[in-house]
């Protein structure tokens, strides 16, 4: 493990590190030297005005969007390497679309997922059958997915970016169409070590799944703190609640609690 | 090595579950069956010539159609986000890309193949004496090295526009290309589209062989620059 729990409790570093990174998509600046720091552990909730900046900043993260400038670090690397032992242990990332081809079957999904991690065999039925359980993908394990309609498909997603046992795990818009207690026990992703990020346009969907939120505007950082500070203050985590807490600090209120 | 056999695999499985192999391996046999119910008058001069004329022809618009095929899916493929589904998973971008140029080219060259078997057969039925088939096999190895070299410019193509229009880009230029090299005297320069010029001159071709050996590397070298053009192109753009 990258992280050693006595390293991690004793230095708290970060897992996700952006540092002054500027990105414009047709001629709208969507991160403007944005400049984030996210501890390893952490559950981070991203808002942003527009919506769109969130969903970039996690495709940046992911590999998938290039930078106009700054840098950003993940896990402790600055950029994807090709091996599967690296990278693709390390960061896993799920998009509105799934990417998945409709005519697999989550089985078939999660093998592919596995192979290209590099995981043997019995490795790799292990974890699909570990998978299968926690997913509740049951009798539709070996349907093919579009039978199973969105639902089964952003499971098997989420399913697919677990199996590897990432540190980082990126997830944007995600589980929407799943029934909200399904998608709430599916959300409270285990590990007290991994760092999830959360890009989300329904604040209030995310709460009790995540520990801090960010909030974005034009691009910048306006806000980055605890969720108990919403609370504290008596706010609640939607998007009138985050924004409220943002002007309050900005007007120089001093905070209630510190990011941890 | 492995990991472009399961990506290639995926690949082949995909174009078979969506319809596509059929057309890409179908055309040019049909191209390669057509030849034999040609009417005598446009049969040509000599047996061998005729034949490899008209399949030049059919394998022409054969392989235009499976280029305009790939690009359309290799753009589809970023659009859609599998391209992402596997970059997330340090699956490098070019290996994507270049397991869809196998996929493609193996189908499209097993297609070829077997359409020059029905090609051949149709020559051999009509002509009077034995005829040499090594500059018939010869013409075709370079027109297989030209159907390379198109789908490789057809996946460029798809790096850089979207679905249809990669589509109909790849179609007409590959199609207009392609015409150029039947029509023109272009079988002994070195063009990557000479292979297919080649078979269609076949009956009047002094050295045969030199120029499939010419072409058919001139293709293969452009086939492998297009795919390196691709693959940067690929890595530049967002996913």
């Amino acid at each position: 493990m990258l992280w050693a729990s006595r390293s991690v409790r004793l230095l708290r570093p970060a897992a996700v590190i952006c540092d002054g990174i500027t990105r414009a998509v047709r001629g709208q600046t969507l991160l403007d030297d944005l400049h984030l720091v996210v501890g390893v552990g952490a559950r981070l909730l991203i808002v942003s005005q527009p919506e769109e900046s969130a969903s970039l900043l996690l495709r940046v993260l992911a590999g998938l969007a290039h930078l106009r400038a700054g840098t950003v670090r993940l896990a402790g690397v600055t950029r994807a390497d090709d091996s599967a032992a690296g990278w693709a242990r390390r960061v896993g990332y799920v998009g509105p679309e799934s990417g998945i081809y409709p005519w697999m079957s989550p089985r078939e999904v999660l093998d592919l997922a596995a192979r290209l991690a590099g995981l043997d065999s019995d490795e790799r039925h292990r974890r699909i059958e570990l998978a299968a359980e926690t997913y509740r993908m049951g009798l539709q394990l070996d349907e093919p997915i579009r039978r199973g309609g969105p639902s089964l498909t952003q499971r098997t997603a989420l399913a697919a970016a677990m199996l590897t046992d990432p540190e980082v795990l990126l997830l944007d818009e995600p589980l929407r169409a799943v029934e909200p207690t399904e998608r709430t026990r599916l959300l409270a992703i285990p590990g007290r070590r991994r760092t999830v990020l959360i890009a989300s346009r329904f604040p209030a969907s995310e709460a009790g799944l995540v520990n801090q939120v960010a909030l974005l505007r034009r691009g910048r950082l306006a806000l980055h703190a605890p969720v108990r500070e919403l609370d504290a203050r008596g706010l609640t985590l939607s998007q009138r609640g985050i924004e409220t807490l943002a002007a309050l600090m900005a007007e120089g209120t001093p905070p209630a609690a510190a990011i941890g | 090595m492995t990991r472009l056999r399961t990506l290639t695999g995926m690949a082949l499985r995909e174009l078979w579950i969506s319809f596509r192999l059929i057309p890409v391996v179908g055309l040019p046999v049909i191209a390669g069956m057509g030849v034999t119910s040609l009417p005598p008058e446009l049969a040509g001069v000599s047996a061998i010539g005729g034949a490899s004329f008209w399949y030049a022809v059919g394998a022409g618009a054969s392989i235009s159609f499976a280029a305009a095929l790939a690009a359309s899916t290799i753009a589809h493929e970023r659009r859609r986000g599998t391209m992402a589904w596997m970059s997330v998973r340090a699956v490098p971008r070019s290996a994507v890309l270049v397991s869809w140029f196998v996929a493609y080219g193996l189908l499209l060259a097993g297609g070829i193949a077997l359409g020059a078997v029905g090609a051949w057969l149709a020559a051999v039925a009509r002509a009077e004496a034995p005829i040499d088939p090594l500059p018939f096999v010869a013409a075709v190895m370079a027109l297989a090295c030209t159907a390379l070299a198109t789908l490789a410019a057809a996946l460029c193509i798809g790096t850089l526009l979207g679905r249809w229009t990669a589509a109909i880009v790849a179609l007409l230029g590959c199609a207009a290309l392609l015409a150029a090299s039947i029509g023109g005297p272009l079988a002994g320069m070195l063009l990557p589209t000479a292979g297919i010029g080649l078979l269609a001159d076949l009956g009047s071709g002094a050295r045969p062989l030199g120029d499939a050996l010419r072409s058919g590397g001139a293709a293969l070298g452009t086939a492998a620059g297009l795919l390196v053009v691709a693959a940067v192109v690929l890595e530049r753009a967002d996913l």
